[in-house]
């Protein structure tokens, strides 16, 4: 044992660094678990926004209840070369040598192909896949960082310091905060999980104790955290969230480690791969589930272990596509059908309990700028699930009558597609999420 | 107004202006005074050469992301001048750019050495030389930007995240007629070695048409748009605003930013800014000394430093061939520790989540950044105990003393006051009847904990 904590085994790679260390906690006895304290903690500012925290619940999701799961296709998806207008001049009059070839989409009625998503085109006939036209908002920026922050907070007020699904999910623990009812993977902080305490977001692989050997080992090795995470009176709100957030760390290792120890480890499946070039774009190169496939099987598994947490949130990042958009916008778009026929088929017969609602911060210009679009306003959104209300909804906006800008005219408020989710999802009124007057959309039955 | 030479202000300034100070240095700067160790902090006379990871003679063979993060470490942590490190890296996160995007390591490794040459001097200087950098142009397009079909990617983040703030003095039409302005800035290729080595105006790309930006009307080129923004109040207050939102964590008052905008005005230039930041009595305040989360490069950089722990040194041979050598040497991984560390604990040089940078504040304190702590709390613990860095065998003679042992830990990380809760747990961690079980504990919890995860 001392032999090999003097890390003297030669050549020390890493693994087995790593390996010296596990080593070490598993030989130093084991103090008690870590204490649970937040529900005793003081309330910060944004805590008395919202009523305490409390730990985790220990239930799980109930027959009946649904699960949310949303992807954010980060940097703003190009709406016209995802749902391809047929036999439309004015079209190919914007998109000119960018234009997708009517042929390579997948025609789910007489005005628009499906371009690159042929799952999400089979989940179409099923009734299965809603499409919502011309989601925005009024007053856009154009900028990324604000709209994403507008998004997040699912208001365009930047005093609010909560998120939407935050707010949605306090609604469905009855007033009181369960930090655990929703979570994040990746490595980008969720803010719109945020309700004024840490937002959990699900660490990457083997950065958090997921067997009980490693949970023990950690608690071994981290003697002294029970203390640590004590608040202290001196602790200014960022401290406290300091001590908050590690406290967390080791509830979320109970929850998850459980329900994932004995998983059997991603595996690139047929369906996660074009295996080869694929019709959809020229080149050489094959498209995979990729990050976004691994992400949202792990929720999968989460979801078949029972776990309580009602909303996950993952981000497909890349699309701001201003350059070579003929290149990069096909193989995004395809990733994420892909990634999402990987996701049910894990979920076996769970899927019919689970709502997938994308959102993106804008759409993209209208015109093509010679290699791609630039930031616009009015974008699409998908519903994806047994209970999306299939068809179209919300108006498509007009492709030659355009704001000052030369950007679409938005005509789905962006608060009227989340209220709908929220609404049909989780039974939580639109306008106690957002703001009052939003009228929900149906999206979600 | 003079700013109390107290250690708790000497620690607050070295722990914002630099990466932090050891014991000995936060003493010699109390004993200085804050005015003057602001002075010598930003004073640029001792600051080495950036040096480069090493390249062949003959050029062609570049180096890769790994070496680069191990250069950039090397000099953060040894710099004779660290305040002129931690503004350079500060305004690496201002001009976000990724090598995911760009993809050559040296592009990176050459605007980096352009943010720390360009970083004390004129705001106007800078942002002359980041429209003009490579990696740059590769990031935000400004290569695919051509007369008839100007790209608006760069032209909008110049002046949105660059130098004036969403909302602030510019509109949509400004951002249409900068990226026309922009257009035909091109790059410039090496062959036979296939190396971007610049950029240049090529005439047949360029719109040479009439622009209408900032309320102006002329035939502007980049260089043009560049000058008329660094006259602009909302450059000016942005400028200010950022250094403030980076270095005292808080949001600042309009009194505040209003002070800061006076000073940079005069020259535009940033050594005088930052100077009058780090005297302000604002930024000397319990809100601001509370207020900000160190990212984690700064704690890796600063736990290297005061712990006196290894990196290697890629500047004379290839990465390759060192890791190569290391593979046969006892411990010889350590001094690459710092290398995949940066994994771990989320953030990567040269590589931000995107244009805006990295995260502020709580985004480090969710369970990915709690977590990240923790374990690289404890790696860095496994590292110290086995014998690494020069503060190793002090913390060993402290074995069996744990009362003295945690003050020692949470001295060496440069903290000067702590929390009883604080205190307390670094005490039982390090009251392992097993010494280097002892030292593990001790430093990781001491890590994760708010006195050194806040700056």
């Amino acid at each position: 044992m001392t032999e090999e904590l003097k890390c003297s085994p030669s050549p020390l790679t890493r693994r087995r660094f790593l390996g010296a260390a596990a080593g070490l906690g598993a030989m130093v006895a084991a103090p008690p678990m870590i204490t649970r304290i937040r529900d005793r903690q003081e309330a910060t500012r944004a805590e008395r926004q919202l009523g305490p925290v409390v730990q985790a619940s220990s239930r799980r999701v109930e027959a009946g209840e649904l699960v949310v799961v949303t992807i954010q296709q980060g940097g703003g998806n190009d709406y016209l070369n995802t749902l391809v207008p047929l036999n439309s001049g004015a079209y190919r009059d914007l998109r000119r040598d960018g234009a997708v070839q009517e042929e390579n989409t997948v025609r789910i009625d007489n005005e628009y192909g499906l371009f690159a998503m042929p799952y999400l085109a089979s989940q179409w006939d099923l009734g299965d896949l809603a499409i919502v036209h011309g989601v925005g908002r009024d007053g856009s920026t154009l900028s990324h960082f604000d709209e994403t922050d507008v998004w997040e907070r699912g208001d365009t007020d930047y005093d609010t310091q909560t998120g939407w699904l935050g707010r949605a999910l306090h609604a469905v623990a009855n007033g009181r905060g369960d930090s655990l009812l929703g979570m994040s993977l990746g490595d980008l902080s969720p803010a719109m999980l945020a309700p004024g305490w840490n937002p959990v977001a699900l660490p990457e692989y083997g950065n958090i104790p997921w067997t009980a050997e490693d949970r023990e080992s950690w608690s071994s090795a981290a003697k002294g955290f029970d203390r640590l995470v004590q608040p202290d009176r001196a602790d200014s709100p960022l401290a406290a969230a300091v001590r908050n957030g590690q406290s967390l760390v080791f509830e979320l290792a109970d929850l998850v480690g459980p329900a994932l120890e004995n998983r059997v480890e991603y595996v690139e499946e047929p369906q996660m791969s074009t295996g080869g070039p694929d019709r959809f774009f020229s080149g050489e190169e094959y498209v995979n589930a990729g990050e976004l496939g691994e992400q949202l099987v792990i929720i999968a598994d989460l979801i078949n272990a029972g776990v309580p947490t009602r909303a996950f949130h993952v981000q497909q990042g890349g699309y701001d596509t201003h350059g070579d958009q003929a290149d990069s916008h096909p193989q995004l778009i395809r990733q994420l059908d892909m990634a999402i026929e990987a996701f049910h088929n894990r979920l076996g017969s769970n899927a019919e309990k689970v709502v997938i609602a994308t959102w993106t911060e804008f759409g993209r210009t209208p015109e093509w700028n010679g290699s791609g679009t630039d930031h616009g306003t009015a974008g699409m959104q998908f519903v994806v699930g047994r209970h999306a209300v299939g068809g179209h909804h919300g108006e498509p906006p007009s492709l030659t009558n355009f704001d000052g800008d030369g950007n679409f005219i938005v005509t789905t408020d962006f608060r009227s597609y989340l209220g709908g989710v929220v609404e049909g999802a989780f039974g939580v009124a639109a306008g106690d999420v957002f703001d009052a007057n939003t009228r929900a959309l149906e999206v979600v039955s | 107004m003079d700013i109390a030479p107290t250690l708790d202000n000497a620690a607050h300034l070295l722990r914002r202006a630099a990466w932090g100070g050891t014991p000995q240095e936060i003493e010699a700067a109390a004993s200085a005074g804050i005015e003057a160790a602001v002075a010598s902090l930003l004073d640029p006379s001792d600051a080495p050469d950036a040096g480069s990871p090493y390249r062949s003679t003959t050029g062609d063979a570049a180096f890769g992301d790994s070496a680069l993060q191990l250069w950039w470490y090397h000099l953060a942590v040894n710099s004779a001048t660290p305040a002129l490190e931690r503004l350079a890296w500060f305004w690496h996160g201002h001009f976000a750019t990724s090598i995911d995007k760009v993809e050559y390591a040296d592009l990176m490794h050459a605007q980096l050495v352009m943010l720390r040459r360009e970083g004390l001097g004129r705001f106007d200087d800078l942002l002359e030389a980041i429209t003009h950098d490579t990696a740059m142009n590769l990031y935000l397009d400004l290569h695919l930007s051509q007369v008839g079909n100007p790209n608006e990617n760069f032209a909008r983040e110049l002046m949105e995240l660059f130098s004036m703030g969403a909302g602030h003095g510019y509109t949509q039409t400004d951002v249409e007629q900068a990226a026309r302005a922009l257009t035909g800035y091109g790059l410039v290729l090496v062959e036979p070695q296939y190396r971007y080595v610049g950029t240049e105006l090529k005439p047949e790309f360029h719109d040479f048409g009439q622009k209408l930006f900032l309320g102006r009307i002329g035939n502007f080129d980049g260089s043009d748009i560049v000058a008329a923004i660094v006259e602009r109040p909302e450059c000016h207050r942005f400028v200010c605003g950022r250094l403030w939102h980076r270095y005292a964590g808080t949001v600042p008052s309009e009194a505040v930013v209003g002070d800061l905008a006076a000073v940079f005005r005069e020259d535009l230039l940033i050594s005088d800014v930052l100077a009058a930041l780090l005297t302000h009595p604002e930024f000397y305040s319990d809100d601001v000394k509370w207020g900000l989360v160190a990212q984690p490069v700064e704690l890796l950089v600063r736990t290297w430093r005061n712990f006196g722990l290894d990196i290697l040194d890629v500047r004379d041979r290839p990465y390759d061939a060192l890791s190569a050598a290391a593979e046969d040497v006892e411990g010889g991984w350590m001094p690459f520790a710092l290398e995949w560390l940066g994994w771990d604990v989320g953030q990567r040089i040269a590589n931000p989540p995107n244009v805006g940078g990295w995260g502020h504040n709580e985004f480090w304190l969710d369970t990915n950044g709690s977590s990240a702590r923790v374990r690289v709390g404890r790696e860095v613990g496994h590292l110290i105990a086995s014998g690494a860095g020069a503060v190793s065998r002090n913390l060993h003679a402290l074995a069996g003393r744990p009362h003295q042992l945690a003050e020692a830990v949470l001295r060496q990380f440069g903290v000067v006051s702590w929390s009883a809760s604080t205190f307390d747990a670094v005490v039982a961690a390090a009251g392992d009847d097993w010494p280097d079980a002892a030292i593990v504990s001790a430093v990781s919890t001491a890590f994760a904990s708010p006195e050194v995860t806040l700056a």
